[in-house]
């Protein structure tokens, strides 16, 4: 059984002639909690659907447990579980329904897991989905997702509409769900804050690319922002490479670099700056940086 | 595959009761007409068979229509695609249910024309020849009026889906009518059936859910 449970090869999707994904590749390991970060509308869902086979790739191929996305039999579907953006879930159906229905089509149906699930979120059985809440059906759709004792789980921003209180009912159970041995999870998440807390690998994607593909602590060694001071007014461009981006303000420079090391540090006390600090950053700030428009393009 | 059955007899349900119906309503005008004036060939000869055949053409076409139609609105395929299902599953189901809905339609009626022919026609071969080149014809009319459904359902917009479906399969009575119900037509509407399935199985399996 290969180690990989979701690989990605050089993909390229194009929609009506603009180029949203442009040769993304990425390999999300057996057991891992994988963060998919970008901006709206920058191809987070549209990798989701392809690597689901939702929809076709323009380019390249993709990989679930082994299996071609536009390939993938029953079998390996039943072993993946998937939250979609706007839970479309079938809407005229009852709760109670809904819920036999994906246990008949299912390869295996975990009852205490999902009576557990109930019994946190109170799903009400009686109800049609479409009179449920964003909230509602958001948690109707990750309990049926987890019922299935899914090896990956894609979610797509799984946590849009829920409360504060179900946010974090939610992140418990996924960390429950990836301390059963070999579960794997893909999420994109517009709330960083989640993503810090579970994710053990980021991805970042702007402009159609993959910019980041690394753990957080390597995101947060590898991205640093320093605040140099000088006496006098800056030198007009610091001799660094992996600048991501740079603000000036009278005497003050702020660099966000990637790759920053004493190498660089070296560089920059080559100038004799009065004050040189690293300040630190969150999963937020390195994600602005990442995803600004105006920043210039390295691959961290 | 019962389980996607049944989801789409459940969803379908509407058309089953419509199909039991007019079933029902054939059945019921035959019995009345061989109580109230006899049987005959001349009495039979003015039941209004032809708009009998269109109310099952609409029927039929519409189920394929409304399948595929309602997928595409409720997102039903894009949902049950995440679960143990594959596309080409939803759609053996699917017309599956279709084909259930016609023959639970037709066979009760065919039943009754079997029993009333039985005791209005003299057993000659040739009736019996012709009485089955009949119901093959009306079953693979009724089979293509519902691959037809299928295939215009899952169009963009609404009006070809909600129309186009019934306006193909009403231009076919016409050319039953025209070259009646001999192989010829037998082999054009088998040719209609399966071009139309075909490539309702390759769109549906193939556009982006």
């Amino acid at each position: 059984m290969s180690d990989i449970a979701i690989e990605v090869r050089d993909l390229v999707k194009y929609y009506g002639g603009r180029c949203v994904l442009d040769g993304v590749s990425l390999q999300v390991r057996r057991g891992c909690i994988y963060g998919l970060l970008g901006r709206n509308g920058i191809g987070k869902t549209t990798l989701i659907r392809i690597l689901l086979g939702q929809e076709p790739a323009s380019r390249g191929r993709t990989f679930v447990l082994g299996t071609e996305s536009m390939q993938l039999d029953a079998r390996t579907r039943g072993r993946i579980g998937y939250v979609a953006e706007g839970h479309h879930l079938l809407q005229h159906y009852r709760v109670g329904h809904l819920v036999r229905l994906c246990r008949r089509l299912s390869c295996q149906w975990n009852q205490p897991f999902f009576d557990k699930l109930n019994e946190t979120f109170r799903l009400p059985m009686e109800r049609r989905v479409r009179e449920l809440s964003t909230g509602m059906r958001a948690q109707l759709n990750l309990a049926l997702a987890m019922a299935i004792d899914p090896e990956v789980l894609i979610l797509d921003d799984p946590t849009l509409g829920l409360d504060t209180v179900a946010r974090w009912q939610f992140l418990a159970l996924a960390i429950d769900v990836i301390q059963r041995d070999g579960r794997t999870i893909l999420f994109s998440s517009h709330i960083l804050s989640d993503v810090e807390r579970i994710a053990d690998r980021i991805g970042i994607l702007a402009g159609g690319k993959l910019v980041v593909d690394c753990s957080l602590e390597e995101l947060k060694r590898r991205i640093c922002k320093v605040q140099i001071i000088f006496a006098e007014s800056p030198p007009d461009d610091l001799p660094l490479t992996g600048i991501i981006r740079q603000q000036r303000s009278g005497t003050e420079v702020i660099i966000t670099v990637a790759n920053w090391d004493a190498a660089k540090r070296a560089v920059v006390e080559a100038f004799r700056p009065q004050h040189v600090a690293e300040i630190p950053m969150t999963l937020e700030d390195l994600f602005i940086e990442c995803t600004n428009p105006v920043r210039m393009p390295t691959a961290v | 595959m019962w389980t996607l059955i049944k989801r789409e007899i459940d969803d379908s349900r509407a058309f089953f009761i419509t199909g039991a119906a007019y079933t029902i309503s054939i059945i019921v005008f035959v019995i009345s007409n061989v109580y109230s004036g006899g049987l005959s060939s001349k009495s039979m000869s003015g039941w209004p068979i032809l708009p009998m055949l269109v109310w099952a053409m609409v029927l039929f076409s519409g189920m394929g229509a409304k399948q595929m139609y309602m997928d595409k609105t409720r997102r039903i395929s894009c949902f049950l695609s995440t679960l143990a299902v594959t596309r080409s599953a939803i759609f053996t189901a699917r017309v599956i249910t279709g084909v259930l809905l016609i023959v639970m339609t037709l066979l009760p009626v065919t039943a009754a024309w079997i029993i009333i022919l039985k005791v209005v026609m003299p057993p000659i071969p040739l009736y019996q020849a012709m009485f089955v080149a009949g119901v093959r014809t009306v079953l693979l009319l009724s089979l293509a009026s519902y691959s037809l459904g299928l295939l215009t359902g899952w169009a963009p917009g609404r009006v070809v889906p909600v129309l186009g479906g019934t306006t193909l399969a009403l231009i076919l009575i016409p050319l039953v009518i025209l070259k009646g119900s001999g192989m010829e037509t037998a082999v054009i509407l088998v040719l209609v059936t399966a071009v139309s399935l075909i490539r309702s199985r390759q769109h549906f399996i193939s556009t982006p859910l």
